[in-house]
């Protein structure tokens, strides 16, 4: 792995200890992570749910998205979910040999923030994300 | 064997030393630099990150062995930053004299008697000392281990390309016949500089191409092309003497058997060979190292670290992210060079064309301040295109973005210019550093000023600029 990614998983395993947190490296030097029992807030019927998503070789300078969570996310008021929730996805998306596969809800959020050049690490970009979920 | 190295410096730092060490008073007086350090196959370099003015009576005190001297307290404060931020630790002074300087032997006496314990306590850096005359200057590098380098030349990055060496170049300068009416602008000196200058192409696509002729036909001496692509007929319009054998046309024409049009694509003529073929016939004298491969690879960033400019000719914004990055961490200018063609979306109706060439200096136009590098697009081009695929983001992106020979002249044409001005030194102190537009369908040019963003990791106080070897490379470590 790329010492960005190896870096990040670092910084993600510290915050998120004791949850397990999966890796599976990639031939070019990403990896996709999934970590489990991660709280998503209020808003849903489930209190936690698993999260995953990839890390490229170019972490931390690109923007990471998107986050997969279980497939049957669901917010606790009954409202159907809207994008950038995207269900019937399923996680790792694409070809990756020997990373198990997981029926999810894709969470598409990007960096919007265009004025100026801003990395944001991928477990600051991940807890953003839970942020705004939590505030659905 | 004493070695040499070569040191760097941006042109503002450089204008305020100078007018530090030469304020008119013709007294002496003393400065530290804080540099980078990366090596060459031609020897090390120096980059100038910071100057620390040393304060006449504070810092800078009569001597006691010599005429002028700074405070061991100076020395150790700067001498222990360097240690901490991983820079090489260079004590600055000036003599007398305009177009040639030499230490003193009292100054040699003091490197002697100083230099011992200032390794010992930058704990592994080189350390050294710089004496600058008016147009001018020598230096004395100690490494750890007990060898040493001497400054052979100091290059100042600014508009123009200035260079400073110990002592005047008395070599006599000829062109010839071939280059005649060309030297009648910038003459024999100016063309002996392009014919040692080393520059660099990433990308031999449209623009890439034109400017192998241009600068090939000028007498750039030295090349380093970057392409891991090969001809296809659809470039046939825009890359320099290409033909259809160069893209074996016949074999991958639509109806051919797939065994064909695959063993056609593979047998097509690299582009970097095109563009090494096209320089050969306009100067055979030409150094040309050819990278079959992506700009991201070691061996790539190794030679793109000799060269005296960078030609940023290809679209991918991974490229762009590390081609900013190398440009200010060793102090090597370049331009990046870009088209923009938008269609309606509803009627397809062209609205907008323009062509940029964007400046990409030490001191100006980083590539990251000025949003020339998506966080957006580095992800799309780094994931894989099963997993773009299935995530539905490419909704029709990876159809060829409109491409014409003509407007990439534009470009092509403006960054030679620009090469060539700042090379041979003649660029206005006061020229404009900014993006330059060109929007055809106008007949208007746009100047499009630089921003900069005190956070910038590329060109921030905190960033990698001037840093050298001493930090990670994106995209690449």
């Amino acid at each position: 792995m790329k010492a960005g990614v190896e870096a990040a998983i670092a910084a993600l395993r510290d915050h998120y200890s004791p949850r397990p947190v999966h890796v599976f490296p990639t031939a070019c030097g990403g990896a996709h992570v999934a970590i489990e029992d991660v709280p998503v807030g209020p808003p849903f019927a489930q209190a936690t749910s698993w999260v995953g998503f990839f890390l490229s070789s170019a972490c931390p300078e690109d923007d990471t998205y998107p986050f997969f969570f279980r497939e049957d996310l669901s917010l606790a008021d009954g409202r159907e979910l809207m994008a950038p929730f995207h269900a019937k996805h399923s996680f790792p998306s694409g070809e990756a040999p020997g990373v198990p596969v997981r029926p999810a809800v894709m969470v598409s959020r990007r960096q919007r923030n265009t004025a100026c050049w801003k990395q944001e690490s991928p477990l600051l970009k991940l807890l953003a994300v839970l942020k705004w979920m939590s505030q659905r | 064997m004493t070695r040499k190295c070569e040191l760097r410096m941006a042109q503002p730092m450089f204008d305020d030393l100078m007018a530090h060490l030469f304020p008119g008073d013709g007294d002496e007086h003393g400065a530290v630099i804080q540099a980078g350090l990366f090596q060459t196959p031609d020897g090390p370099v120096l980059t100038a990150r910071t100057l620390v003015l040393a304060e006449a009576g504070k810092d800078w005190v009569p001597g006691n062995r010599g005429y002028r001297m700074m405070l061991a307290r100076f020395v150790a404060q700067q001498a222990r930053q360097c240690r901490d931020e991983k820079l090489v630790y260079l004590a600055v002074h000036n003599h007398g004299g305009r177009d040639a300087v030499a230490f003193s032997g009292v100054d040699l006496e003091s490197h002697e008697r100083g230099f011992p314990a200032l390794l010992d306590l930058v704990e592994g850096l080189p350390v050294g000392s710089l004496v600058f005359a008016a147009n001018a200057v020598a230096g004395d590098i100690w490494l750890p281990g007990g060898a040493r380098l001497t400054v052979d030349r100091m290059v100042v990055v600014g508009p123009g390309r200035r260079v400073l060496t110990p002592a005047p170049d008395r070599r006599r300068t000829t062109a010839g016949a071939r280059y005649d009416r060309q030297v009648r602008l910038f003459g024999a000196t100016g063309q002996t500089i392009l014919a040692g200058s080393r520059i660099a192409i990433v990308g031999l696509g449209g623009v890439g191409s034109l400017l192998a002729e241009l600068l090939a036909r000028l007498g750039v001496g030295s090349f380093v092309l970057v392409d891991p692509d090969r001809v296809q007929p659809s470039n046939l319009p825009r890359l320099v003497d290409a033909t259809d054998r160069d893209a074996m046309t016949w074999m991958v024409a639509e109806g051919r058997p797939q065994w064909m049009r695959r063993l056609g694509a593979a047998l097509a003529t690299r582009k970097i060979d095109l563009a090494a073929r096209v320089i050969r016939r306009a100067n055979g004298n030409a150094h040309i190292e050819r990278h079959f491969s992506s700009m991201e690879e070691r061996p790539v960033v190794e030679a793109l670290k000799t060269c005296d400019y960078i030609f940023m000719a290809a679209d991918s914004h991974r490229a762009r992210r590390l081609f900013n990055a190398l440009a200010h961490q060793f102090l090597i200018p370049g331009i990046q060079l870009g088209t923009r063609i938008q269609a309606d979306p509803e009627t397809g109706a062209i609205i907008n064309v323009h062509t940029a060439a964007r400046l990409v200096t030490p001191t100006g136009g980083c590539l990251l301040c000025n949003q020339a590098v998506s966080p957006t697009r580095l992800r799309e081009e780094s994931m894989p295109k099963s997993m773009l695929a299935a995530q539905r983001y490419i909704d029709g992106d990876d159809a060829s973005a409109p491409s014409v020979i003509t407007l990439n002249a534009l470009s092509a044409s403006q960054a030679a210019n620009d090469f060539l001005f700042y090379m041979t030194g003649l660029t206005s102190g006061d020229a404009f550093q900014g993006t330059i537009q060109a929007r055809p369908l106008d007949r208007r040019v746009r100047l499009v000023e630089p921003r900069s963003d005190q956070h910038c990791p590329d060109c921030g106080p905190g960033s990698r600029l001037a840093r050298g070897d001493f930090v990670p490379i994106p995209m690449v470590d």
